[in-house]
């Protein structure tokens, strides 16, 4: 087949995944969550018809609102759509992956985080300055563990680029410091997507909703959606590394790569009613124990193990 | 040429001391000197693209050997853009700020163009003696200029500790100097002979100069153990002179020092490891304590200790691999280009950064950022120039951080595979890139702190004057072009750098950028590059939401914030920059505490009737003196070094 349609093909594929599977498995988790509420819950369907609706419904801009707030989400949702281009997800040799690098992927995914704190911040709002400053704070530490782990990572398989990564992580696996690299990735895609001990930017009880507390439709349907992509970039990445051989396979990849996904969601869904929210300090201790954690397996990469 | 531009320096200078009429005095003198310095725009441009200019001034023995090309030049042309552009925001600041108050501006007017004037000579002789005369020329003026509004406390304080830290550069700096032209036969200064004098020394002396003089430069370069006098002469200055602080005073000691381990020491892993290691340590350290500032040009004097970390950590790592290999040539050439590159960048952003402090200050008449707030609405254009100098910082994708902070990265993990020797290097890599994040939250506070939100103090309406404006704006435009076209730096940075590193070709250099990490940032391949994607990707979604919001027009109804239902005003209710990363702060609390003095506790004295008792109560206060060095303030702990390292040459020098 040829080279350039591959390109094309895998690459609307990547974005198409990346927009409409995480809301699917938001669905999930909220049902999983339900039943282990011991309540029905709502239907799988229902994260996609919430951003559904919310695309045809008014804005509300605050009187205070700075033009961030108004750009914030859509920057953010176009920086995310170009990098779940990158993101190699089923086809090895797609898209960009060939000129792309792990420290461009990363970069672009923080770049996003920072654009959503900026939009609460601009809001004006004392709730969404609290929230976006909780979002900041912690953004620190889970940035310092994500790029201990890559960097591990890069140091192992002694390459770049994501195409080589991958080659050579099929060859060598299974090693102990990429398993626990892409297991501190987890983690930190697990506390990038606001999930419950984490969920203190947004703290619905505590600051009404904090960061995203003055959006309201299509741009709050783009912020939700950023949010989503971003952690399901996150799991993509960890765990293609994590399981790397079927990912060149043309027929079985798309079904292996959305069973993968699937489980660490499942995981995540069941995590998630276990806990009760932290205080930002015991969120903070907890993220800087998953920093410990990546700098033993960028000690264990450093050694060749 | 360049003997027009130090006559109109002097010239300006003096018009500014004698002209009767300070106001005019003060315009006449900032206006000539934009005039030289657009002349060394010029010059340098005209000597980058290859004709170099070599020429002495004076005759006989104190003569000037001036000498323009390679890394000279590059370091002129990024001199004189700041130079240029702070000159042309001198002539109003100054005005607004000090003449309208009644401060006596004329040592100001006196100074300013000695001061660029020095900074240009350091950088472009090729003689020690006259290198000694021009460094301290830099150090005087300086002074001065700092100290202009001296009937404040504070800002004796900081004049003094700067004046006393850049005389301890400046004493053993002379001291290498000296001691390298003790050797010679017969006595001369210039550099080639110089060269030869070193490696005709004794071996202490081979070991120690090197080790002095990168002493010498850590304390102008305001690098980590003692870069206590940088944020506290920052904030002092006036903003225009902090400006040409950041933007190019730092830089005259990473010239010297590029220019001394190449051209008269040499190279070796030690003396990498000696530029490495301390600049990596201020990137973090630098970073860290700007997150907690209140005072706004405080924040930025940290954030200028932690980028210029990141100039420091790439040139040492280069030299650590081209010392440790000449086969590792390219990735060392690369690499040094990056942190150079960065240093281009930094010299762009952080002198605009510095200037819109300095708007505010006009405007607002505060630098805390406690009490600033909302200015983006009075202030629109500067809040733009600020946001992209504040992206530029962070180093978001369009804009030229981006580009020379990720070429440090990439090339700093291609040669994280090497060995044992890479260690510190990939160390390196990793804390950039968490000084990254930092950055990023840091120049968030300053931006968000200042000029967004609802205003907290009253301003009148309107945006400062549009000579205020330009300078910030033609370094905001500068920022994106360079951060589009990254290869039109590297073009000129290369053949800058190649000539201390022989062993790579040129043609060689720009092939293996392309190969080796799909950079390709140079021009002719354009059409494949990362960063022509990465333009596509941020400019073609912008204008697919554009023409979709056009497309669809909705009904946006602007609605009062809501405050969870209460009657307060935005302006009672704003947290203030204090609040900001409180609880990150108190997880680090012993990290910033290190320089909050604790109360002495008083023991009491034990019942010493038995003279045996008396000589241990002694010993002991003796070693709770000595204690005092580790644990005691940094600065005491710093002399010492120096001590030891003066005495050290004194035995060399006896011995």
């Amino acid at each position: 087949m040829n080279q350039l349609a591959l390109l094309i093909i895998s690459s609307i594929l990547g974005g198409f995944l990346t927009i409409f599977l995480p809301p699917l498995y938001d669905g999930i988790h909220r049902k999983i969550k339900a039943r282990i509420h011991c309540r029905i819950g709502p239907p799988i369907m229902q994260t996609i018809y919430d951003l559904g609706k919310l695309m045809v419904k008014d804005d509300i801009v605050p009187e205070g609102a700075s033009s961030l707030f108004l750009y914030a989400p859509y920057l953010a949702f176009s920086y995310l759509l170009f990098t779940s281009i990158m993101v190699p997800m089923i086809y090895l040799r797609s898209a960009i992956g060939f000129t792309c690098d792990l420290i461009l992927i990363l970069y672009l995914l923080s770049s996003s985080t920072v654009l959503l704190a900026l939009g609460g911040l601009g809001s004006g709002n004392v709730f969404a300055y609290e929230g976006a400053r909780r979002e900041l704070t912690m953004t620190i530490l889970t940035e310092l563990a994500a790029i201990f782990s890559l960097i591990s990572i890069m140091i192992r398989c002694g390459a770049l680029r994501m195409t080589e990564i991958y080659e050579k992580a099929s060859i060598i696996h299974p090693v102990p410091s990429i398993i626990i690299a892409s297991g501190v990735l987890l983690a930190c895609a697990y506390i990038e997507g606001f999930r419950l001990p984490f969920e203190l930017p947004e703290a619905e009880p505590e600051i009404s909703g904090g960061i995203i507390i003055e959006y309201s439709g299509r741009r709050l349907a783009a912020f939700k959606l950023s949010v989503f992509m971003k952690q399901f970039l996150l799991v993509a990445l960890a765990v293609n590394i994590l399981e790397p051989w079927s990912i060149s396979n043309l027929i079985l990849g798309l079904p292996i790569f959305i069973l993968k996904t699937f489980i660490v969601y499942l995981v995540f869904a069941i995590l998630e009613p276990l806990f009760a929210r932290f205080r930002i300090q015991e969120a903070l201790k907890s993220i800087l124990t998953i920093c410990g954690i990546s700098i033993i397996s960028l000690i264990l990469a450093g050694l060749g193990v | 040429m360049l003997l027009i531009t130090f006559m109109l320096f002097i010239i300006a200078s003096l018009l500014g001391a004698f002209l009767p009429n300070v106001r005019w005095g003060s315009r006449i003198s900032y206006i000539l000197s934009s005039i030289a310095s657009t002349i060394l725009l010029y010059a340098s441009a005209k000597a980058l693209l290859g004709s170099p200019i070599r020429q002495t001034i004076f005759s006989g023995p104190a003569s000037i050997p001036l000498e323009l090309d390679g890394l000279s030049a590059l370091f002129l042309l990024i001199f004189s853009i700041p130079y240029t552009l702070t000159s042309i925001y001198s002539i109003k600041y100054i005005e607004d700020e000090y003449v309208n108050a009644g401060i006596d501006v004329r040592r100001h007017s006196i100074c300013f163009p000695i001061f660029l004037m020095s900074m240009v000579g350091a950088i472009l002789v090729r003689s020690g003696l006259w290198l000694i005369v021009f460094w301290e020329l830099m150090s005087f003026t300086s002074y001065f200029l700092i100290t202009i509004e001296h009937e404040k406390e504070e800002v004796r304080d900081a004049g003094f500790v700067y004046f006393i830290m850049s005389h301890i550069a400046a004493a053993l700096l002379i001291v290498t100097i000296i001691s390298l032209a003790s050797w010679t036969h017969p006595l001369s200064f210039t550099y080639s002979s110089l060269r030869d004098a070193y490696h005709r020394s004794p071996l202490p002396a081979l070991i120690g100069l090197p080790i002095i003089f990168t002493v010498a430069m850590w304390i102008k370069g305001g690098i980590v153990p003692v870069h206590f006098w940088l944020p506290r002469a920052y904030p002092a200055a006036p903003s225009n002179v902090s400006a040409l602080f950041a933007g190019v005073m730092e830089k005259v000691p990473i010239f010297l020092l590029t220019y001394f381990t190449f051209r008269i020491f040499d190279p070796t892993i030690p003396s990498g490891l000696l530029i490495c290691i301390p600049g990596i340590i201020s990137m973090v350290i630098g970073c860290l304590y700007a997150i907690p500032q209140r005072d706004d040009k405080a924040l930025l004097a940290y954030s200028t200790i932690g980028q210029i970390g990141y100039i420091w950590f790439a040139l040492g790592a280069g030299i650590i691999l081209y010392s440790y290999s000449k086969s590792l040539a390219l990735l060392a050439i690369i690499l040094i280009s990056s942190g150079l590159f960065h240093l281009l960048n930094h010299s762009l952003f952080k002198p605009m950064l510095f200037m819109i402090t300095g708007n505010v200050l006009v405007k607002a008449k505060s630098r805390d950022m406690d009490v600033l707030g909302g200015l983006g609405r009075t202030m629109p254009i500067t809040s733009i120039a600020c946001l992209i100098g504040c992206l530029s910082l962070i180093g978001l994708p369009p804009f030229n951080g981006f580009a020379s902070k990720w070429s440090i990265y990439v090339s700093g993990i291609a040669s994280s595979t090497v060995n044992m020797i890479s260690i510190p290097i990939y160390v390196g890599v990793a804390l950039a890139m968490f000084s990254g994040t930092l950055t990023a939250i840091y120049s968030l506070k300053f931006y968000s702190e200042i000029f967004s939100g609802e205003p907290r103090i009253d301003v009148e309406a309107g945006d400062v004057s549009a000579i205020l404006l330009i300078p910030e704006l033609t370094l905001g435009i500068l920022c994106i072009i360079l951060g589009v076209f990254p290869g039109v730096a590297f073009s000129a940075i290369f053949p800058a750098v190649q000539p201390m590193i022989p062993e790579v070709g040129l043609a060689q250099l720009f092939k293996g950028v392309g190969f080796l990490y799909s950079i390709l940032m140079i021009p002719t391949m354009l059409p494949l590059s990362t960063m022509y994607f990465i333009l596509l990707a941020t400019i073609a979604p912008i204008i697919f939401v554009i023409a979709y919001q056009l497309a669809h027009p909705k009904r946006t109804s602007v609605q009062p914030t809501w405050l969870g239902g209460f009657r307060h005003t935005l302006r009672d209710t704003k947290l203030v920059a204090a609040s900001f990363y409180s609880e990150f702060e108190s997880m680090l609390g012993s990290f910033y505490q290190i320089r909050i003095r604790r109360p002495r506790i008083a023991y009491p004295e034990p019942n010493a009737d038995l003279v045996l008792v008396k000589p241990w109560i002694w010993i002991g206060r003796a070693i709770g003196e000595l204690r005092r060095i580790q644990v005691g303030p940094v600065q005491i702990y710093v002399a010492i070094l120096l001590i030891l390292l003066i005495s050290f040459l004194l035995m060399v020098v006896i011995g």
